[in-house]
């Protein structure tokens, strides 16, 4: 459980280092971890981890406070120090020695799902030579297979945990800087890739070993004593800086209700709860009541929903601060155990970056009642993924992923973003013409939905419809996405952007709906059509200046019919604003509705 | 003869080459940028004894331009629409859904959308599908109904198509560009095939959309410069982003190779100036006001990006590999909210620009700080077109000091000490993910802010010395004297895997490549010199999303040429990547070709110019000014014009000249060489 305390970590050292050299620390620790991600993806060998960059960085002090993480995945914001926690447990800080290095995946002990392996590197004041350990060297590598039922140990019908793959507690991988050749063969033996995911694992070795030596380096040129004195007061300066603008929340208890799609059989969609509870510079996010664990793996351990937690907060409070645990010490994240949220052994876990997307939307919800002005409108809630495998025009076997983003919600000052990933994940489409070249899928459509961004004076980014042609069956499909069953809400009279939704076009013309998350089977001539969620408006639609809602109309963006009845905008012919007629019609409108009493509206989940 | 013109902000830079010397002229950018180069260019010929209207001298003019970028930064770009496949015309702003700000909410849009909105986005009825067939017929009607109403209502100036697969059949794109050119002549079009013709739908209309958007421009000014030269258009070239020049008309074919004209030839210039003093490993350190630009010279070849940025934006052409950091001249120093000292990313840029610029601009910024610890003369700055106010530096710093509890020369010292650690950290890392180690290169510091800092940079970074340039400010007009004409070409092709390779079919491509890029050359450049070729191709391992660029060996492609092709592979992945596995399979993805034409041959004697006759080499006068670790000393200031051949001056000193000022650290030294560039060496 992440607790919050304000203890001293390094406190070996009360002398204070200048802001000069502070900020030239700061700086240092920052481009180590990002040398570091370097290192990592350039060294990497399967193209997960080097092109879909599903890797991370960390320095984390002796007693297991991050000091700095490269800019990379949020997801895996703050789960370094829980890896390095459960490494000490079972190995002693003692008894390590220079050349030590430990590797571990276990969910339920110091992991996040278990083809991320994560590298332990204790630092020590003279490198080679010994010393006080004073640091861990950490890396973190997406891996192309731990084993487990389907290839890709990421399978959507694994009901527990052992079905996923090997699962690797605290191990030692070098002993002295020689491979510890059990924990070797173990992992050698249990994937179905050993070339590449041993290969991987060298490079998350160099990665470790890169920070080691840099952080050895800082140490000659600064001092161990001014190094983590400095640490220290960066700790310092970056928890001053978050709690300065926690303070400037209202004090209080925030509830909040949410919901998760569903990959349980006979359950539509899964009750998220959350409770903010704010007081003076800390803020506790509670997740009590939240739908317990489920038999499939669409489950998040708690380091998880932390990450998420934390992204969306350093959204609100400060998305600049220094990536350390001084920015992290005023929050602190609970949920029960056995919730999907905090799950205890053997939940299966490995889709859990699409659920762990819905802990970070309900925060955002959270807060929305008590910081209005401040909070952007819901965005489209989660990665929208399908997987394909099936027969290539020669023969061979294929399998592929295409991922794909909605709308981001609406800014007090902005309109919402079109097709955009948010919160935790950050990936990249692949492009149509890769799927056409390569695959016999024909990509027949992507094209912003109209209407489906939440009208408001700031109108929500919009979803999009993907649809894919299969041109040679039989093809299995597994089919995940969120926010069918709920819609992202609109904030201060903004509506709420269009739900997601998904059918399937059989080659006989008919129509099948399809839930938010299932496996499909395809056949020569059928289309999959996908349509992501759009984000929610933010504001008085009345309000949005009547021209850009005409440019909206001729952008294709809004509707003629959605301009007249949710934004009051009369347009002519040519989709040119009409002003009189508009203003006739706002105040109609406005006097039908009445004041906006509700801050957040959720569709048929009501105004609150 | 062939003469460089450069224009900056503040100066045209003019170099004329007759052969047997180098002139050089500056004059003021005026306004019209078009009359000033016409003046500038007069200058320079009065200064070389020639009148053109008498003598019958041939004259080459090459020119290196900002202005594709600044249409795209001050958005005065032309009006687009732009034609894709229906279903697809969306992709400009649908983008790829990476983001690359990971926490900011109020992040912008990360997709070029503004170039075309989706009321000047048109889906048109036509598809090619996967594997290049025709699969539905192009609606030709469409076409012209559309730009009717689209140039009848929004007033569209330039089209850009890109549709489906046209690297793989663009027919329907070729068939759209010759309706639009008989119903709409006075429209410009940029084609996707032309411009652009590899796989990725998003990338490629991007970089369509830029074409189309600054093609009008371009024209214009083309045309306008035209009429200010004798000789018309005749003889006027352009340095494109990948640092080799083309005559006007090729780079109006495709505008879009024109945003990193300007910086393209201070790189180029750059690699020659290092070649002057045989230095091959370069890198080279440019520090603006709002940021700072580093490019690498490897082996004495620069290094070139196949798929570059503008703006934040992807845009697919070869252009010179510059990595730009948030810090410069104008970064503004500050304290956060939980006490700490930052400096920048934000900037002053030049206006209000630094407190000393006495522009209105009160906070602190690096120049403010290097005006406090003496480095720099508030007497004499930018050539002596300005004078510095050292009383708004020292009030700004004394605030900021006020804030984190140190004195004034702490802080200011503190602010390069800060400054100096970012660009090195920055550059370490630029460099060591090229696969580099910075310790192996040379320092080319151009611009004018590079010599505050390149002395500090290189010692904290083990670099072993510094070379300033004769004169940075006239670097980039000495770049374009020096340029090939190049022409790059490249076409989709695609292997499955090295044993399915029919290398004659590679062949006929390449050799087609190499007859589109020999036209356009030939009416290019001095006939005297052959048009060359080189070959490359992009690779990747199955599996992976990214190529590499890699090169093909002379000669015809057989056999052997695709087992050298192979190796070359493989070895330039462990380069850039780390790793390469000989026993894994590849997929060649592109074909590409460079035509070339080499200048005529300068001799190094007339690059370097009369030697100086050796001055007295005294300082000008002795500043007090703070050094870190040293304290208060008196330093003594020299002027560059003063210092005499292979004749050592120690550390610490300041070296001023016209266009830069130079900081030596206490232990390193100073000297010119032969070729007349300074270097700073002895680094602890």
């Amino acid at each position: 459980m992440m607790k919050t305390e304000t203890h001293s970590t390094l406190s070996n050292s009360d002398k204070a280092v200048d802001p000069i050299t502070l900020e030239i620390i700061r700086n240092r620790l920052e481009t180590i971890a990002d040398a570091m991600q370097n290192t990592l993806l350039r060294s990497a060998v399967s193209v997960i981890l080097k092109e879909g960059e599903d890797g991370s960085s960390g320095l984390i002090t002796r007693d297991g406070y991050m000091m700095a993480q490269a800019r990379s995945n949020p997801i895996h914001l703050t789960v370094m120090p829980t890896a390095v926690q459960a490494v000490c447990e079972k190995y002693p800080r003692e008894e390590m020695v220079p050349g030590d290095v430990f590797i571990l995946n276990d969910p339920y002990n110091g992991g996040t799902h278990l083809p991320d392996i994560l590298m332990v590197m204790p630092v020590f004041e003279k490198g080679k030579d010994g010393g006080d350990l004073w640091a861990f060297s950490v890396s973190l590598g997406h891996h192309e297979d731990v084993g487990g039922i389907d290839p890709g140990s990421m399978s959507a019908r694994s009901t527990e945990l052992n079905q996923e793959g090997l699962v690797i507690p605290p191990s030692s991988w070098l002993k002295a800087y020689k491979q510890d050749m059990a924990t070797y063969d173990f992992v050698r033996f249990n994937t179905r890739t050993p070339e590449t995911v041993l290969g991987d694992l060298q490079a998350q070795l160099a990665t470790c070993y890169l920070g080691a030596r840099s952080l050895n380096e800082c140490v000659k040129e600064f001092g161990l004593e001014t190094m983590q004195s400095a640490i220290e007061q960066l700790f310092d300066q970056a928890e001053r800086l978050i709690r300065s603008k926690i303070s400037e929340i209202p004090d209080g208890e925030y509830d909040f209700e949410d919901w998760a799609e569903s990959l349980t059989p006979g359950m539509d969609r899964l009750p998220i709860h959350c409770k903010v509870t704010v007081k003076g510079s800390d803020i506790v996010i509670d997740f009590a009541g939240t739908t317990e664990q489920q038999p499939a793996p669409t489950n998040v351990n708690l380091a998880g929903t932390a990450s998420a937690v934390h992204t969306i907060l350093r959204g609100l409070t400060d998305p600049f601060a220094p990536l350390n645990d001084g920015a992290i010490r005023p929050i602190t994240v609970t949920a029960p155990e056995g919730c999907m949220f905090n799950p205890t052994r053997p939940a299966a876990i490995a889709l859990r970056a699409q659920v762990s997307c819905r802990a970070n939307c309900s925060v955002l919800g959270a807060l929305t009642k008590v910081m209005p002005d401040k909070v952007i409108a819901a965005s489209h809630g989660g990665n929208h993924v399908i997987s394909f495998s099936g027969k290539n025009w020669d023969g061979s076997r294929y399998g592929a992923t295409d991922l794909i983003a909605g709308g981001l919600g609406a800014r007090p000052e902005k309109d919402g973003i079109d097709h955009i990933d948010h919160a935790v994940g950050n990936c990249q489409m692949p492009p149509a013409e890769a799927w056409e070249n390569h695959l016999p899928i024909e990509i027949v459509e992507h094209t912003p939905i109209p209407d489906s961004g939440g009208a408001g004076k700031t109108r929500g980014g919009l979803g999009v419809r993907r649809s894919y042609k299969m041109l040679k069956g039989p093809v299995t499909s597994c089919h995940r996405a969120e926010r069918y069953n709920s819609v992202p809400w609109g904030v201060l009279g903004g509506l709420p952007g269009a739900p997601g939704r998904a059918y399937i076009e059989r080659a006989d013309g008919t129509i099948e709906e399809v839930p938010a998350k299932q496996v499909l089977e395809l056949n020569t001539g059928d289309t999959i059509v996908r349509e992501t969620p759009g984000g929610g408006g933010y504001g008085d639609p009345l309000e949005r200046d009547a021209e850009l809602v005409a440019l909206d109309v001729q952008d294709r963006k809004v509707t003629r019919e959605s301009a007249y009845r949710d934004y009051g905008v009369v347009l002519d012919d040519l989709a040119n604003l009409v002003e009189d007629a508009t203003v006739k019609r706002r105040a109609e409108l406005a006097a039908e509705r009445g004041p906006i009493t509700w801050t957040m509206d959720r569709g048929r989940d009501g105004r609150i | 003869m062939r003469i460089g013109i450069d224009i900056g902000g503040t100066f045209t830079d003019i170099v004329g080459n007759t052969g047997d010397r180098l002139f050089y002229a500056k004059a003021p950018s005026s306004e019209d940028i078009v009359q000033g180069v016409g003046d500038g260019v007069k200058l320079m010929l009065k200064s070389a004894g020639i009148d053109p209207a008498q003598s019958k001298i041939e004259i080459e003019h090459v020119h290196g331009t900002t202005v594709a970028t600044n249409a795209l930064l001050e958005s005065k770009g032309a009006k687009i629409a732009v034609l894709g496949t229906l279903g697809h015309q969306d992709a400009l702003e649908l983008g790829r859904m990476k983001r690359g700000q990971l926490y900011d909410l109020h992040r912008d849009a990360e997709t070029p959308w503004h170039l075309a909105p989706g009321r000047v986005r048109i889906g048109i009825r036509e598809r090619v599908d996967g594997r290049g067939n025709i699969q539905m017929p192009l609606d030709e009607d469409q076409v012209v109904s559309e730009v009717s109403r689209l140039v009848a209502r929004y007033g569209i100036e330039s089209i850009a198509v890109c549709y489906l697969n046209s690297h793989l059949n663009p027919t329907h794109e070729r068939r759209t560009g010759e309706i639009l050119e008989e119903k709409f002549p006075d429209i410009t079009v940029s084609l996707s095939c032309v411009v652009n013709p590899t796989f990725r739908e998003y990338e490629r209309v991007c970089c369509t959309a830029f074409d189309a958007y600054v093609r009008p421009i371009v024209e214009r000014y083309v045309a306008q410069l035209a009429t200010h030269l004798d000789e018309g258009d005749r003889n006027l070239n352009l340095m494109q982003s990948r640092g080799g020049i083309a005559s006007a008309e090729m780079v109006t074919h495709r505008p879009v190779s024109m945003f990193l004209s300007g910086p393209a030839g201070g790189v180029v210039g750059s690699l020659y100036t290092g070649r002057l003093s045989d230095r091959k490993n370069l890198i080279t350190f440019d520090v603006g006001g709002t940021s700072t630009d580093v490019a690498l010279v490897r082996d004495g070849r620069i290094s070139i990006s196949q798929e570059g940025r503008i703006d934040r934006f992807p845009l697919r052409v070869p252009m010179v590999g510059l990595e730009t950091i948030g810090s410069g001249g104008g970064s503004i120093a500050w304290v956060d909210a939980g006490g700490g000292l930052r400096v920048g990313p934000q900037s002053a840029g030049s206006n209000p620009g630094p407190a000393c610029y006495g522009r209105g601009g009160t906070e602190p910024t690096a120049t403010d700080a290097l005006l406090v610890l003496g480095y720099l003369n508030p007497g004499w700055f930018a050539d002596g077109t300005m004078t510095l106010d050292a009383g708004a530096s020292h009030q700004a710093i004394e605030d900021l000091a006020g804030k984190i509890g140190l004195s004034k020369i702490e802080t200011a010292l503190g602010i390069y000490r800060i400054l100096v650690s970012q660009m090195a950290d920055a550059i370490s890392l630029v460099t060591v993910k090229k696969g580099e180690d910075p310790r192996k290169f040379t320092l080319l510091s151009f611009g004018g802010g590079g010599g505050m800092f390149s002395a500090a940079i290189a010692q904290s970074l083990g670099i072993r010395e510094v070379l300033v340039p004769r004169s940075p400010g006239t670097l980039s007009a000495f770049g374009l004297l020096v340029s090939n004409f190049e022409i790059d070409k490249v076409v989709s092709h695609y292997v499955k895997s090295p044993r399915e390779a029919d290398t004659a079919a590679i062949e006929i491509a390449y050799q087609a490549l190499e007859k589109e890029g020999a036209a356009d050359l030939e009416t290019n450049g001095s006939k005297t010199a052959r048009i060359e070729f080189r070959r490359s191709a992009d690779i990747r391992y199955s599996g992976q999303a990214y190529e590499i660029e890699t090169m093909v060996p002379d000669g015809e492609f057989d056999a052997a040429a695709l087992k050298q092709l192979t190796d070359n592979f493989h070895a330039e992945h462990e380069k850039v990547y780390g790793y390469s596995d000989t026993s894994r399979d590849f997929e060649i993805i592109a074909l590409r070709c460079v035509a070339f034409r080499r200048p005529p041959e300068t001799s190094r004697e007339v690059l370097i110019g009369e030697l100086p006759s050796g001055g007295d080499q005294a300082p000008v006068e002795v500043r007090r000014i703070t050094l870190e670790g040293a304290g208060e000393v008196d330093c003594p200031i020299y002027r560059r014009t003063s210092m005499s051949i292979d004749n050592p001056i120690e550390g610490p000193c300041i070296i001023e000249q016209s266009d830069t000022t130079t900081l030596v650290l206490a232990g390193q030294s100073v000297h010119v060489d032969d070729a007349r560039n300074m270097f700073i060496q002895g680094m602890k």
